[in-house]
């Protein structure tokens, strides 16, 4: 390498560092004006600024309509991510055996991902509402959620089964473990970060979720479906509370799970105390 | 184990397995007494896996049965035969360390913690291992890896413990070191071995008895010397070990070259007649002067040198016989000093009892 290709890449990661910068200014400048916002004791959303006040967070815990809508989200996506993630997981230790078909069946899988979601949502209002199947949370919204994430979960789950070296398992079998105890100590414990991983991503993809939702939720209320509501009807600062407050949620569920999967990251056996030190 | 003291530990009765139409192991019966070091060898693709799954319960066969001492097994799973398996590739539980490896077919047993803990130490002991303890598997070396597999499995005091090629993976340097390990080790647990390899070298150094595969049928089942010196059919002879091959004509207790030359034929192969083969070692060959006396124990031919290769211990002479026909001869290098030049004639002796004798069928070429 000479002088001149040195000075070159020296500039280009100028440029890229540069790009970097601004990347992650639009990417965070706005939740920072939504904070500071949600603290301004002024009537509406943005400036000028009337002072500080915990006025609209003391506000959005006393609404109930906010509440119910936080605890929908919430009920809602723990059911997504848990159903999602053992779909996701059934259809990933399927693709290990060899089936007539399989290559279409996973590509089927994956393709609803290249869909737009208000597609996909007008699509399932329509055939549930040909099918007599109401709106509602626990019945079309659910199945819509569905439908977006177990592709998620399956691609979070089916490289880790994948890689796994079935010899493995057979060793197991070998020393005496019945089916099912060879998932439970030999696959399970190491495919449990992809799991962990599509619980993760299930539950947020499932939390935020707003155009599928909209279509399919009829009177009922989830986060951010209530935002919305609020954005168009009254936009107060409490909308930037109630913003914010949601995203404290989501990162503390997704910091909680990292934390889990470094905890584990050091477990042996997870069937039985270790071997005692010698 | 209630099963009887003095009887076999592992018994093929007529094990036939079949995949997509194709028997990949014919009809293969085999009887595997306590305590024997089996090796079974074959070229690649003859069937030695699959018959060393099916003992282990991964494959079920089409025909025959298993016994393991003296009970069927034929249809049971893995999990409920009392063999253990170290695989070729290893196959440690990379997420335990290696005492919780170790240790994991006792807790399939519920064997008492302070047992396993004992059990774990000892076989770790046995395979040398025991400061490796706490360590992960991924962190060791190919060996060690393979040493913890063969812990693995020799914890569990297996009727039969099987060995899928287990030191394929291996450099030659530690191959060698591991197969003088083994032995120790077999010798030292008392464990029925069976062990399979594609080579040959391998075979002869471990096995007490050796079973030849070829193409999914039992070829010879025999004692090292027995596969060496009494290869039963051609295949045997070529694989294990290198032969020089002549075609003759057989009549009345000799083999006729077709240059004239005649080769005595050994007192089981007298009565042989027409078109056979002829075999015989390049290391039991010697080489002597062109006016020497043929005795009377012994075979000579006449032949050129082509050319000569000193390799250390040994020297490799090939020659030319008198019809064309090429052979090789491997003598320690003393022997072969007084030799002429490449191009010079010698004569080629070999005792008669040395020289095998087979079919010429066209069938029976490797
Ligand atoms: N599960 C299987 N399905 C189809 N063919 C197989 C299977 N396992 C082995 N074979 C075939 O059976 C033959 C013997 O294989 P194997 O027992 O592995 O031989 P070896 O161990 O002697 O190399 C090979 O031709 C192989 O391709
Ligand atoms: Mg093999």
């Amino acid at each position: 390498m000479n002088a001149t290709s040195a000075s070159l890449s020296r500039n280009a990661v100028g440029a890229f560092g540069l790009f970097a910068v601004a990347v992650y200014f639009f990417l965070y400048a706005p939740v920072v004006t939504m904070v500071i916002l949600s603290f301004n004791d002024s009537i509406g959303i943005g400036l000028p600024w009337g002072g500080f006040t915990t006025r609209w967070y003391r506000e959005s815990f006393a609404n109930t309509l906010a509440i119910g809508a936080f605890f929908n989200s919430v009920r809602l996506a723990v059911v997504v991510s848990i159903v999602s993630t053992t779909l996701g997981l059934g259809v990933a230790l399927a693709s290990r055996r060899i089936f007539k078909g399989k290559a279409l069946v996973l590509n089927a899988l994956i393709l609803p991902l290249l869909i737009p979601g208000i597609v996909l949502a007008v699509g399932q209002i329509t055939l549930f509402n040909v099918m007599g199947f109401l709106p509602g949370l626990w019945g079309a919204t659910l199945l819509g959620h569905l439908v977006y994430t177990v592709p998620f979960a399956f691609l979070n789950i089916f490289p880790r089964v994948h890689r796994f070296d079935p010899n493995i398992e057979a060793a197991a079998a070998d020393l005496g473990a019945t089916p099912w105890v060879v998932f439970r100590t030999i696959l399970l414990p190491q495919i449990m970060p992809g799991l962990i991983a599509s619980l993760l991503f299930c539950f947020t993809l499932s939390f935020d979720e707003f155009t599928r939702t909209l279509f399919l939720i009829g009177s009922e209320n989830t986060l951010p479906v209530y935002f919305w509501s609020i954005i168009l009807t009254d936009p107060s600062p409490a909308a930037s509370a109630i913003a914010t407050l949601s995203v404290l949620f989501s990162l503390s569920v997704i910091g909680g799970g990292l934390l889990l999967l470094n905890l584990r990251r050091r477990k042996g056996d997870s069937d039985a105390t270790p071997v005692g030190a010698h | 184990m209630t099963a009887s003291i003095d009887g076999p530990d592992l018994e093929f009765s007529g094990v036939t397995k079949i995949f997509s139409g194709r028997a990949v192991v014919r009809r293969v019966s085999l009887t595997v007494q306590p305590g024997e070091f089996i090796a079974v060898l074959g070229p690649s693709g003859s069937g030695k896996s699959t018959l060393l799954k099916i003992a282990a319960g991964f494959e079920f066969p089409d025909e025959g049965c298993i016994l393991l001492r003296g009970k069927d097994v034929t249809t049971e799973p893995p999990y409920r035969r009392n063999v253990n398996t170290v695989f070729q590739s290893y196959a440690l539980f990379p997420h335990m360390s290696v005492a919780d490896n170790v240790a994991y077919g006792l807790r399939r047993k519920k064997v008492p913690q302070t047992e396993i803990a004992h059990k774990v130490k000892e076989a770790l002991a046995l395979v040398g291992l025991h400061r490796f303890w706490d360590n992960s598997p991924t962190t060791l070396s190919g060996g060690e890896q393979q040493r913890v597999a063969l812990a693995r499995a020799l914890v569990n005091r297996p009727a039969v413990l099987l060995l899928d090629e287990p030191l394929s993976a291996l450099d030659l340097k530690i191959r060698r070191r591991m197969q003088i390990e083994l032995k120790r080790i077999h010798q030292e647990v008392g464990t029925t071995f069976l062990f399979v390899t594609h080579d040959q070298e391998e075979a002869l150094v471990m096995a007490d008895r050796i079973v030849v595969m070829r193409e999914g049928a039992l070829e010879q089942v025999g004692t090292a010397r027995e596969i060496y010196d009494a290869p039963v059919t051609p295949f045997v002879a070529d694989f294990v070990g290198e032969l020089n091959w002549l075609d003759a004509n057989a009549s009345s207790g000799a083999a006729i070259l077709s240059d004239g030359a005649q080769i005595k034929l050994p007192e089981a192969s007298q009565h042989r007649r027409g078109p056979v083969r002829i075999g015989f070692r390049p290391e039991k060959m010697r080489l002597a002067p062109i006016d020497a006396v043929i005795g009377p124990q012994d075979n000579g031919v006449r032949a050129t040198i082509t050319s000569v290769t000193f390799q250390g211990p040994i020297t490799t002479v090939d020659l030319r016989l008198t019809d064309g026909m090429i052979v090789r001869c491997q003598s320690s290098a003393t022997d072969t000093i007084e030799l002429p030049e490449k191009g010079g004639t010698v004569l080629c002796l070999w005792q008669i009892g040395s020289t095998l004798v087979f079919d010429a069928s066209p069938t029976e070429q490797t």
